[in-house]
């Protein structure tokens, strides 16, 4: 009993961060449904647009996987198994794009693929529209690309060399080899990577917010549309649980996955063939795709600064967007900068406290711990817990007037499952003989994690820090459905200028984005490895 | 230690709002009056009331603060979020479709303004007899349109709001989701009322509403607000040419620049113009927390010192009738000229079907792919994922 009040007191904040800004607001989710009635899952059902979007939400989500993978399938296995120049520059430059915010890559497509964009300009009779069923594909795809591949070239990476050698003693042929070697060694790295592309897909929202153009809506952005456009909480709260209970099976079936790989996780180094052009090239080729629209970004960037720099300084600083942002420049790259802090101190001193817990148990309660802080606010979009604070803490001055801290706990939410892995995965590496060597000298819980953990932990904390600052830094649906005003981020004003087709700001400051996030990869890679699975 | 840790978090959790807010312009204590309304109000070339009213009312700077929202629906929503503990004032910029909702939220305290006798009647009673909300200007939705070489070819005597439906006109064309932005909404509203509904007589029987819209939605650019419709036209990449705005749009450029280039074009049915009628009015919150000092905005606002503003930075007619119209307005279609529609769908019928309307427009708008070429991609796509899927969950089964 003694034991369960002091877990309770090291993770006072986290409980009551985790009650007040996620599951009590959930809970009255689900008690707002209880107490419609069936009336509304009577609409949902007879609801015409719920079909449809449904449909679409699942078909966008695996026609994505499916392009992703196929493209992440071949790039992974190059870059596992083919003698490839420059190896380590085109890993890095095939995982960064993950970590742009969806918005930036969104701009840059735009500008690339739009009627007045640079295809358009280059080619007579180009006629592709990229606010389309299409264009949404290609979009998620582009995007996912990364993730594919660097999840796959593990999967690669798995396969002992010993088993294709003593196969090519036997003069096993190549169908045998993949379906008795390749296969089993990728397929866990394969269907994980399937999934989180699922998921992500799945609760889609800047981009089909924005490509959708109203006639597509994933349930994400359907949710968006009921609770703040039609104020129909009711039907809304239908639409919540289907998605949490779609979201929940498909993470449940991903830890599945993830257990299964962790055990098969040794990776093997390869022994490079001869050097032969076309992988190297589709390399280039894959590598050029990902990074073209960052690329004009940057370019529609420096030309407006070469050509007019008066003109971008005007636009910066002479306020005539604060009305359209509503904030300065300087305060919109102020807030994100705010959030991105905040929400790293506070997700690391959660989890901090988590580890610190832990240590009055073996390692197989950890995983009890962290479960519910890691899997349903995982399974819960950013629009959900949006629209749930505004259900529960919405009608109190309190919310208006500190609308910033629930924004900050929108972030914190989105970073605790990423942190979570980066800093358990870290302390799982601290050998526990020295843990048990301590507590037997009856050193105290708290110095045992001041002078052993913290010090072995030191790189994964500056991982966790910056994947929280990076995941803070591109949030947008929570930030879009709660922020007005002053709390303008950088990612809701690119929202904002774009749909006004207003194109140096949104640039200039998605620029400041890519640059954000190239020096927060730069760092990660410096100190540990870039993991992209949760 | 446990007791060292737990009052660290308890420092943290009392600290964040300390950090967070600390950001904040303007501190609650230093506002006397809170105002949420849209980001285009009086903002082209730019009137800022809030500094205005300031030095009216004798106020210290910035006592006054302004929510800029993106359309009126955020203005409700906003409203509707803070009902129990109402953080603004006054609400400007809802117009005489969204009353309606607003009243059936009782978001809205009724008030009189002092000075009621200087405004149109006919908009007070177009809007709200009651005073719910205060009607300070009025305008009439149109399509607006650059007169280049192709709205040339529009002869606006004939015009019919079928012939937008043509590919070239939809290419060109930009309109606002009704969803969000009112003079969107008064669009939709003028094609029920033209088209006609279960109980709405039609004046214009050569298409249905609905089917209007399912048409339409082939190529035509929607956007989430009028201000981001008008940086649009203006954007030459885009080339975009006539927008959803109102019939006073032209007076813009004629006023500012002397630019005539810009025209508006409503429908005529037997020689006569139609249009909607949009009234946008100011209301007091139920509960203010200033309620005084909301009562003076309400009276300054239709004054004519804040009405002689409207013209030449709002476009769009002054709801006080001693304001004198500029010259430069003397080009665009006469207000006197245009029957409106309004008068087709009564407020009742309005306020049963307005969210059953909306909810067919999207059905509309979303069903209308009516690029075949589009539709058989993606039925093709979806017979396609069904197929890979199928594989997928066979050849996992096969290889375990």
């Amino acid at each position: 009993m003694s034991q369960i009040i002091s877990i309770l007191k090291t993770n006072f904040f986290l409980i009551c961060f985790l009650s007040i800004f996620f599951y009590i607001p959930l809970s009255s989710i689900f008690y707002l449904n209880l107490n419609s009635g069936m009336t509304n899952w009577v609409e949902l059902f007879n609801n015409p647009l719920f079909f449809r979007f449904l449909t679409f939400t699942i078909s966008q989500s695996i026609l994505s996987i499916i392009l992703s993978s196929s493209i992440g399938l071949i790039t992974g296995y190059f870059l596992a198994n083919s003698n490839i120049p420059f190896r380590s520059f085109f890993r890095a430059a095939l995982t960064v794009p993950f970590l742009f915010p969806p918005l930036v890559l969104l701009l840059g497509f735009v500008i690339l693929f739009d009627s007045s964009g640079i295809l358009s300009n280059l080619f007579t009779n180009y006629s592709f529209d990229p606010f389309s069923f299409n264009g949404i594909i290609i979009a998620h795809s582009l995007y996912n690309i990364s993730l594919m591949t660097r999840i796959l070239e593990s999967g690669f990476l798995s396969e002992p060399e010993s088993f294709h050698q003593l196969a090519d003693s036997l003069g096993v042929n190549k169908w045998i080899k993949f379906k008795n070697i390749t296969f089993p060694h990728i397929k866990p790295y394969f269907l994980s990577a399937i999934l989180l592309v699922f998921l992500y897909t799945f609760n889609s929202f800047a981009i089909v917010l924005i490509l959708g153009q109203v006639k597509l809506q994933t349930l994400e952005v359907m949710i968006y549309n009921q609770t703040k456009l039609r104020l129909n909480y009711d039907f809304a709260s239908s639409l919540v649980i289907i998605q949490l209970l779609l979201n929940l099976s498909i993470i449940y079936l991903y830890t599945k996955q993830t257990s299964y790989e962790t055990e098969n996780s040794a990776l093997s180094i390869k022994q490079y063939t001869q050097f032969n052009i076309w992988p190297f090239l589709f390399i280039i080729f894959i590598t050029i795709l990902t990074w073209i629209p960052f690329i004009l970004l940057f370019f529609s960037v420096i030309e407006g600064l070469i050509q007019a720099p008066s003109i971008v300084i005007d636009q910066l600083f002479s306020g005539d967007y604060d009305r359209f942002l509503g904030t300065s420049s300087s305060r919109v790259l102020l807030n994100s900068i705010i959030f991105g802090i905040f929400t790293s101190i506070f997700t690391i001193s959660m989890i901090l406290a988590l580890i610190y817990s832990s240590l009055q148990f073996n390692t197989n309660k950890i995983d009890r711990l962290t479960s519910p802080i890691i899997l349903i606010p995982m399974a819960t979009s950013a629009i959900t817990i949006s629209f749930a604070l505004i259900q529960t803490h919405g009608q109190f001055s309190f919310f208006s007037d500190f609308v910033s801290i629930y924004i900050l706990s929108a972030h914190i939410i989105a970073a605790l499952p990423f942190t979570s892995r980066v800093l358990f995965s870290s302390f799982s590496r601290v050998p526990k003989e020295f843990i048990i060597a301590a507590k037997t000298f009856g050193i105290s819980n708290f110095k045992i994690m001041y002078s052993i953990i913290m010090p072995l932990i030191k790189s994964g904390l500056l991982i966790a820090f910056l994947f929280s600052f990076a995941i803070s830094l591109g949030e947008f649906g929570a930030t879009y459905y709660l922020a007005r005003g002053e709390w303008t981020t950088l990612s809701l004003a690119i929202e904002r200028l774009f749909a006004s087709r207003n194109t140096l700001l949104p640039n200039l400051y998605a620029s400041l984005l890519v640059i954000f996030s190239l020096l927060i990869f730069w760092v990660i890679e410096k100190f540990g490895s870039v993991d992209l699975r949760l | 230690m446990n007791k060292q840790l737990f009052i660290l978090q308890l420092f943290l959790l009392i600290a964040s709002p300390i950090g967070t807010t600390s950001q904040s312009n303007i501190s609650s204590d230093d506002v006397s009056l809170t105002i949420y309304t849209y980001d285009s109000l009086l903002a082209d070339p730019g009137y800022q009331f809030d500094r205005a009213f300031e030095a009216y009312a004798n106020l210290p700077n910035n006592s006054v603060n302004v929510v800029f929202l993106p359309d009126a629906s955020s203005i409700l929503t906003k409203a509707n979020a803070e009902k129990d503990s109402p953080i603004a004032d006054v609400l400007i910029g809802i117009d005489n479709v969204l009353v309606n909702q607003i009243r059936e939220l009782d978001l809205l305290t009724p008030y009189q303004p002092s000075n009621s006798q200087n405004l149109n009647q006919e908009l007070v009673s177009g809007l709200a007899s009651d005073y719910l909300l205060t009607p300070y200007d009025f305008g009439v939705i149109s399509l607006w349109h650059l007169n280049n070489s192709f709205t040339n070819s529009i002869n606006a005597n004939e015009f019919q709001l079928n012939d937008i439906l043509s590919p070239d006109f939809q290419n060109q064309l930009i309109i606002q989701n009704p969803q969000l932005s009112s003079p969107g909404l008064g669009f939709l509203l003028s094609t029920i009322a033209l088209f006609g509904d279960e109980e709405i007589t039609s004046l214009d029987s050569n298409n249905e509403w609905n089917n209007f819209w399912r048409e339409l939605s082939t190529s035509t650019t929607i956007t989430s607000s009028w201000g981001d419709a008008i940086e649009l036209l203006y954007t030459e990449e885009a080339n975009k040419s006539i927008m959803v705005s109102y019939t006073t749009s032209p007076a813009y450029g004629a006023c500012l620049y002397d630019d005539t280039s810009t025209s508006a074009l409503l429908p005529i049915i037997n020689s006569e113009k139609y249009g909607w009628q949009q009234i946008e009015g100011l209301g007091i919150v139920k509960n203010s927390p200033n309620i005084d000092l909301a009562k003076l905005f309400v009276d300054w606002f239709i004054s004519d010192e804040l009405q002689s503003q409207i013209y030449l930075n709002q476009w769009m007619y002054p709801a006080n009738e001693n304001v004198v119209m500029p010259d430069c307005y003397n080009q665009i279609i006469p207000y006197n000229n245009i029957k409106p529609l309004n008068n087709q769908i009564s407020s009742d019928l309005l306020s049963e079907n307005l969210d059953n309307w909306l909810q067919q427009w999207e059905l509309a708008w979303v069903e209308g792919v009516t690029d075949t070429s589009n539709l058989n991609t993606n039925n093709w796509y979806h017979v396609l994922s069904s197929f890979i899927l199928i594989m997928i969950i066979r050849l996992n089964k096969r290889f375990k």
